[in-house]
Order: C-alpha cells, then structure tokens, then sequence
C-alpha cells in the first residue's frame, strides 16, 4: 500500500513536473522594434548602411539572375503583403536564380528569395514560414544591429591587425576574427526571427504546423546529401541548429490553437507556379550534382504532384550524371516512364543516347527521331542526326 | 590550432604564392603540347600562372590548374584547356570535395559532356552567381578522333556576359576538352576566329 502511495505521488509530482517543463517550453514571441514605413533615423551609421544597401539593390535589379517570370515575382509579392500586412509598402522583393535553400532581408528592405527556397516548399505554407521569417529580420532591426556589431568588432579587430603588420604580416586577421564572432551572434537573432516569423504567418491564416515541417524537410535532405555543402563548424555555427528550430517551433505550434483563417492558404496556384517554372528550376538544381539532395527533392516534388514525366526524366538525368552501379539501369526505366508520359522533349533524346550505349540502335533511332519531330528548331540537331546516321 | 589561426595562416600562405607568381608569360606561336594533346597556338596569346587571382562578382577566387590562355586578361577572354581526365576525375582536378564537383566517365556520350561542362563551369564561377546555358551541339572532327563541339552562354551577377565555344573527344578512355570564353559583345568576337581555329587544331600526340 504504502508503496502504491509512493508511485502515485512520485507520478502526480513527475506530471506535475513534466507539465512545467512543457509550459516553459513554449517560446516567447518577440516583438517588433521598428514601425511600418520606418525610414533611417538620424545616426550616420544607420544612413550609411541605407546609401550601401540601396547601391546593391541596384545591383540586384540589374543582375542577369534576377526572375523576370511576372506572374511567379507577383506572386510572392502578393505573399510577402499579405504576411507583412502594414509594413508591405516598406518591401522590394526580389527572386533570385540560385538552386540552394535560402532567402534574406535588408535592413533598407530589400528582400531576396533564392529559387531553391521555392523547389523546397512543399505548400504555401511552408513558403509563408520562410517569408515570415524574413519579414521579422526586417520588423526586429536586426541587419542594423549585426551591422554595428560588424563595425564594433572592426574597431577592435583592427587594433589586432596594427599589431599583425608591425611583426610583418600585413593581413586583417583581426576583422575576420571580428566577422566569425558577428555571425556567431546572428544565431539568437535567427532564432527570434523563427518566432515572430511563426506569429506573422499565423496571423495571415496559415497552418503553424508548417513552421517545423519545412525544418524536419530540410534535415530529411541534408541527411541524404552524398557531400556536405557546409561541414560542421564554421558556416553552421551562424545558425541555430535544424533540428533544435523544429523543435522549439513545433512547441510553439501546439501550445496556440489555430485562428479560422480569413484566407486559407491557394496551394493550386502555388504548384500551378512552380510547375510551369519546373524545367528550369530542376535544371539548376541538376548543376550542384548533388545527387543525394536531388533524390530527396524529386521524391518530394513527386509528392507534391508536379509533373510525372519532369520529375522522371530529371531523376534519370541525375542517375546519369551520378553514374554508380545500377544507375544506369535505372536511368533507362526513369526515361522510359518519362517518355510515355508528357516530358520535355529532351527526354527522347537521352533516352536514345542510352539505348545507343546499351546496344540497342534501333530503340535509339525511333528515340532520337521522336526527339527531332517533338523540337524541329533543336540546336544540336546535327549532332542527332549523326549518330542516326551512324547507327547500323 | 584553432579555426582563427588557421585563416591566418592560409591567408598568409595564399597571398605569399600570389606575390611570388609572376601573372602572365607570352606563349610562343607555334605547336603546344597540353598533356596527350597538341595544338597549334597563334601570335598573341598569353598563358597565365598555373595558380592566379581573379576578382570575379567582387569575390577574391583562387583559380588554379589550367593552363589557360589569353589575350586581353582572363576577365575578358580566356581558352581553359582540361587535357587527359580520366575516368572519375572532374574537370577541375584541385576543387574540393565538398564542392561536388560532376566527375568524367569514360562511357560519356556528347550530351554528357555538356552537362558536365554547364555544371563545371557553374562552379567555377560560382554556384547562385552564375548561369551557363550550352546550344548547338554538333560532331567535330579532331585528325582521325571523332569528338563534338558546341557553343556556350554564361551570365554572372556582377559582371559581363560571356559566350563560349567548346570542343574536345574522348580517346583511350580520356577526355580532351578546351573551353574558349569571352566577353560580350566585344571581346568574344574579337578573339573568336583564333580561339576557334586553335580548337579545332587538337590533336593527339603518339605514343
């Protein structure tokens, strides 16, 4: 009995303890420290950093990789206003050809979302969670704060560098020193940003859930990744680990309980965007050659439902570029599923350059000549129509 | 030694190499053998030191191996010559690992060897800075090697467009390929018949 009595207890107080826990782990939403239409006030610093940023802007415009696509640069405006509600007017949004994961925010707001931030998310949803994000880096300051942390590290840094080019080596070790200790500090930053950017999408109708699942997605494909873009160290330090995100913002999401929302999330016009982008974008992503990441974005975009036969024909393209045991095998059945279903017409085309490596001319030749009549203007018909010419 | 003094160190080494290399030397027209291929260079061109310095989209790059060729400076035009990769190497031999560079396979068809120069190139100009697109791609004959040709477009963020003429073949398992790049609209045109004709001029030399 008296045994009972003890379980019970210790189960009530560990309850009781475990609930606590629970409770102090639900995060705190910052708050945001600048009003909409925010202009620099009147520290020169501030200014300065203004003058700076506005220069590369223009170069942003100007650049070559910038998405001219309207209806996919509207699109993500049209987000990007409906998360940061009044201060939409203080944004210029800007998309970016650029195949890996990433998205930023200036302090003059200028916002750039690279293209494979758009390959990666999965819904509306979770393109909201990363927008978010962004837009709280702008309402919380803190490209301005990093900045006078930049310029305060400097000053101290070049001290070190006096010291370093009177004993000979005339190299600003000090301010790279001063750099890495700046971007070790712009992982709390990160992680406020998590937060309010979680309350900023909440607060336009999307899912919460969405917060952690992309972070769960991205672990997933570093996972899979045959060569780590970053090794653990340096880059990693300046931001909050993946998994630790996830899971302080899956706390988050269960402890608030979804508002109705006004507007629910248009996941069909956000795949019908990234499908009718898919070619390009999946041609980007096959230049990393990073295969393992590769496979894990098709079997998502899969998922997603974008087109059967692009994701067949891109995973065989991979498949060949990755070339182990087996793959080229399995390159030919992804190219044969591709070519029976609505493909670019490259596929036709690879798909005969295989056959002719595997011995089978005559599959090759009704390949290639598929190839010519589905793109009649292809540039390298010549070269086509050699080896259709020189096949037995 | 902590991760501060390692880039201290490296940055040492790296600008010491930089000092000591003198940038550029006038290549002698005439035959010039790279590796197994021969080729027959015009007046005018440069070669420049197996390892330089090049500011490209305002980044400090390293680039080395080569060798590589030129007229007006690397910025402007430039031939890059990959001889002898063999089987599982990249183009770029000393890229590092993490850089996942596409590596050559002796079964490569042509419509490989473009993917696999677009994506090189895309990292040797910086993956996210820059965007290479290849056409035309047709047959070339190299002496008695069946080998392709092709054209490029390369677009950086923070800088000129260039084009590109490619050409090279595969013999005895080992690719040859040399890469001419130029700015446009002036300096690939005006280099473009001489980059062409000392293309088409590899061959390979006996045993």
């Amino acid at each position: 009995m008296a045994d009972t009595v003890r379980a019970m207890t210790c189960a009530v107080i560990c309850c009781a303890a475990l609930h606590t826990l629970a409770a102090a782990a639900v995060p705190t939403i910052p708050k945001p420290v600048i009003p909409p239409g925010y202009q620099p006030q009147h520290e020169r610093d501030e200014r300065g950093l203004w003058l700076e940023l506005d220069e590369y802007e223009k170069a942003v415009i100007a650049s070559p990789l910038r998405i001219r696509e309207a209806a996919l640069d509207d699109y993500i405006k049209n987000l990007v206003c409906r998360i940061g509600k009044d201060y939409c007017g203080d944004f210029r949004v800007y998309v970016m050809r650029n195949p890996y994961f990433n998205a930023s925010m200036a302090a003059n707001g200028m916002m750039l979302v690279w293209t494979g931030a758009l390959t990666r998310v999965g819904s509306e949803d979770e393109l909201a969670t990363v927008i978010g994000h962004e837009i709280a880096h702008y309402e919380m300051a803190h490209t301005l704060a990093q900045f006078r942390n930049i310029k305060k590290g400097m000053a101290i840094g070049s001290i070190f560098d006096i010291g370093l080019a009177v004993i000979g080596v005339p190299i600003p070790v000090g301010q790279m020193t001063a750099v890495l200790n700046v971007l070790a500090f712009s992982r709390e930053e990160e992680e406020q940003a998590d937060l309010l950017g979680a309350q900023l999408m909440l607060d336009a109708g999307f899912d919460p859930h969405a917060t952690y699942r992309i972070w769960r997605d991205l672990i997933q494909e570093d996972q899979r990744a045959e060569t780590k873009r970053e090794e653990p160290g340096l880059f990693t330090k300046t931001h909050p680990d993946s998994a630790a995100r996830a899971q302080v913002l899956e706390a988050w999401a269960h402890s608030i309980s979804r508002p109705a929302a006004a507007e629910p999330a248009d996941h069909e016009t956000f795949r019908a965007l990234i499908a009718a982008n898919y070619s390009w974008l999946m041609e980007d992503q096959i230049k990393t050659a990073r295969y393992g990441r590769t496979e894990y974005l098709l079997e998502q975009q899969a998922q997603f439902g974008m087109p059967e036969g692009f994701v067949h024909f891109y995973r065989a393209q991979m498949l060949m570029q990755r070339a182990e045991a087996g793959d080229a095998q399995a390159a030919r059945a992804e190219y044969a599923l591709a070519t029976n279903a609505a493909a670019p017409p490259e596929a036709f085309r690879n798909y005969g350059y295989l056959l002719l490596k595997d011995n089978d001319p005559a599959a090759a030749r009704v390949q290639f000549q598929r190839y010519l009549t589905a793109k009649p203007d292809a540039t390298d018909r010549a070269m086509v129509e050699f080896y259709i010419s020189e096949v037995p | 030694m902590n991760i501060r003094s390692m880039l201290g160190c490296c940055a040492v080494l790296l600008l010491t190499g930089c000092a000591t290399t003198p940038p550029y030397t006038e290549l002698p027209a005439g035959p010039v053998t790279v590796g197994s291929v021969r080729f027959d260079v015009d007046a005018g061109w440069n070669v420049a030191a197996p390892k330089i310095w090049l500011v490209s989209n305002g980044v400090l790059r390293v680039q080395e191996g080569g060798p590589y060729w030129t007229r007006d400076g690397q910025q402007l035009d430039q031939i890059i010559v990959y001889p002898d990769i063999r089987d599982g190497e990249a183009l770029e031999k000393k890229a590092p690992k993490q850089a996942a560079y596409p590596a050559f396979r002796a079964n490569m068809l042509p419509n490989e060897i473009v993917a696999l120069v677009e994506s090189t190139l895309t990292k040797v100009f910086g993956e996210g800075d820059a965007l290479v697109t290849s056409s035309g791609l047709r047959p070339q004959k190299f002496g008695d090697q069946k080998g392709f040709a092709f054209d490029l477009a390369l677009s950086v963020s923070n800088g000129p467009d260039y084009k590109g003429l490619v050409g090279g073949f595969v013999a005895d398992g080992k690719l040859q390929l040399a890469v001419y790049l130029g700015a446009v609209p002036y300096y690939f045109d005006l280099h473009r018949e001489s980059a062409a004709r000392i293309i088409a001029s590899a061959r390979l030399t006996g045993p």
